[in-house]
């Protein structure tokens, strides 16, 4: 039940993101062009037997998009930098780990919770950049607050899951499926936040004209 | 195993749920944070506008009271001096004289007049229509300028505040006019409607460039005497084509 509600959620931000897609910022586009991939990736993965190859080749896709993305909401040219490192980095370990170490039939726990705590950081540093705005606008009007809120609710709380996911498979399947719970209610979270980033933007645009 | 599950199981939950709060807080705090930084920095704003206001308050106090003693001076020195010339001259009976004293008896009248216009004890009693019919005719005859001057409607009247104000700015603008303008001929209209005056000045002169205008003392006050009476302010300027001005203000203050 509640992963039917979770892929309502993300389809719903999608449609969402879409409706507003030509007036929005380029970021913002990027993350609906993100949720609509991930929409894709999570409805096909739905009705695949095996299909952590894709969610490993999808992480690669999710975590360097994110740190692109946020990379161009930055005016230090020095955390610029420091996510095209995050980029590069995130890439280079998953590609390392599908070659050397859990191959890509394996969820890539460990690369998934390095990056999750990545994601944390920029997201850190993006509401530290938030607070010292000399322009500042109320952050509740702001669509990025709202998406890196959305963030930060999922990755870093889906970090003690993800890293023990194997683990935990392999001590008993049934636990994972019922723990998958967290992630599910993780995603409905994240994904409303998003809906409510992209009205926003709308609103926002709207009180501007 | 069993202990394995159940730990496994306390491990992910309290780690997540600590996560959770953690993150909870991270956003409360920014949000509380931010919504303080706002508050203070609307404070900061708010004194500097009322000292701002404040600072112009006193220049208009200043600049009316210089005005209320020159006009004082101009009335009971350089008056009274222009009156015993007068009857000094109307002692003499050449006939040569004649002009003479008449021009005396002019720059009396003139005089008389310009200290009234200055003085703002001396404006009140008249509706904002004579006042301005009134300096007009008074610019008429000591300025260059090609001055019209319209009335449309039957007249209000407001209090004697608002009148002076009014009357003030409408100075004002003259001033800007003299002073800046370049200007040729000047229109001057008042249209009396039902719940609203609309007083209007054109002028031919040089315009200028609205946004790129800095505020001089000047269009401050006329900006403050504008909004202290409620009226509403609009000045339309480019470069080459004159200015302007229009003020409108309810009748019913």
């Amino acid at each position: 039940m509640l992963k039917q509600i979770y892929l309502i959620t993300i389809f719903l931000s999608a449609l969402i993101g879409l409706y507003h897609f030509k007036r929005s910022p380029f970021h913002l586009k990027g993350f609906a062009l993100l949720l609509v991939l991930t929409a894709i990736v999570e409805i096909v993965g739905h009705f695949l037997k095996n299909n952590l190859w894709m969610f490993n080749l999808f992480g690669v896709i999710e975590f360097s998009s994110i740190f692109l993305l946020y990379r161009r909401l930055f005016f230090s040219h020095k955390i610029k930098n420091l996510l095209l490192l995050f980029a590069g980095v995130t890439a280079l370990i998953y590609l390392s780990n599908w070659l050397f170490f859990q191959g890509l039939n394996t969820f890539n726990n460990y690369t998934f919770a390095f990056s999750c705590m990545l994601v944390t950081v920029t997201v850190l540093l993006f509401y530290h950049q938030l607070l010292n705005d000399n322009n500042p606008e109320p952050l509740l009007r702001v669509p990025m607050f709202w998406i890196s809120t959305g963030i930060l609710v999922f990755y870093p709380c889906n970090i003690f899951f993800m890293g023990l996911l194997n683990y935990i498979m392999h001590v008993s399947m049934d636990l994972a499926k019922q723990l998958y719970t967290i992630i599910h209610i993780l995603n409905i979270i994240m994904y409303s936040l998003y809906s409510i980033g992209f009205i926003c933007s709308a609103t926002s645009r709207k009180s501007l004209s | 195993m069993l202990s394995d599950i159940s730990e496994i199981t306390l491990i992910i939950l309290s780690g997540t749920f600590l996560m959770f709060l953690l993150v909870s807080t991270i956003v409360f705090f920014v949000l509380s944070y931010q919504k303080r930084y706002l508050r203070h920095q609307h404070q900061i704003k708010e004194m500097e506008q009322a000292f701002n206001q404040e600072l112009l308050k006193s220049e208009l106090e200043i600049k009316d009271q210089t005005m209320n003693n020159i006009a004082a001076e101009i009335h009971d020195h350089i008056g009274q001096l222009l009156s015993v010339i007068k009857l000094n001259l109307a002692l003499n009976p050449d006939p040569e004289l004649k002009e003479t004293k008449n021009l005396v008896a002019q720059v009396i009248k003139d005089v008389r007049s310009l200290a009234h216009s200055m003085h703002s004890e001396a404006l009140g009693g008249k509706s904002i229509a004579e006042l301005i019919l009134t300096e007009v005719e008074r610019l008429k005859k000591s300025t260059t300028l090609q001055l019209q001057f319209q009335q449309e409607g039957d007249a209000h009247t407001f209090d004697p505040q608002t009148e002076i104000f009014l009357f003030r700015i409408f100075q004002e603008c003259i001033n800007n006019i003299l002073k800046h303008a370049e200007a040729k001929n000047v229109f001057v209209e008042l249209i009396y409607g039902l719940s609203l005056l609309t007083i209007s000045i054109t002028d031919d002169g040089k315009g200028f460039e609205i946004d790129t205008l800095k505020e001089g003392l000047g269009l401050r006050s006329i900006n403050y005497r504008a909004k202290l009476i409620g009226a509403k302010l609009d000045v339309v300027s480019s470069p080459g084509s004159g200015t302007k001005i229009s003020l409108e203000i309810k009748t019913d203050k």
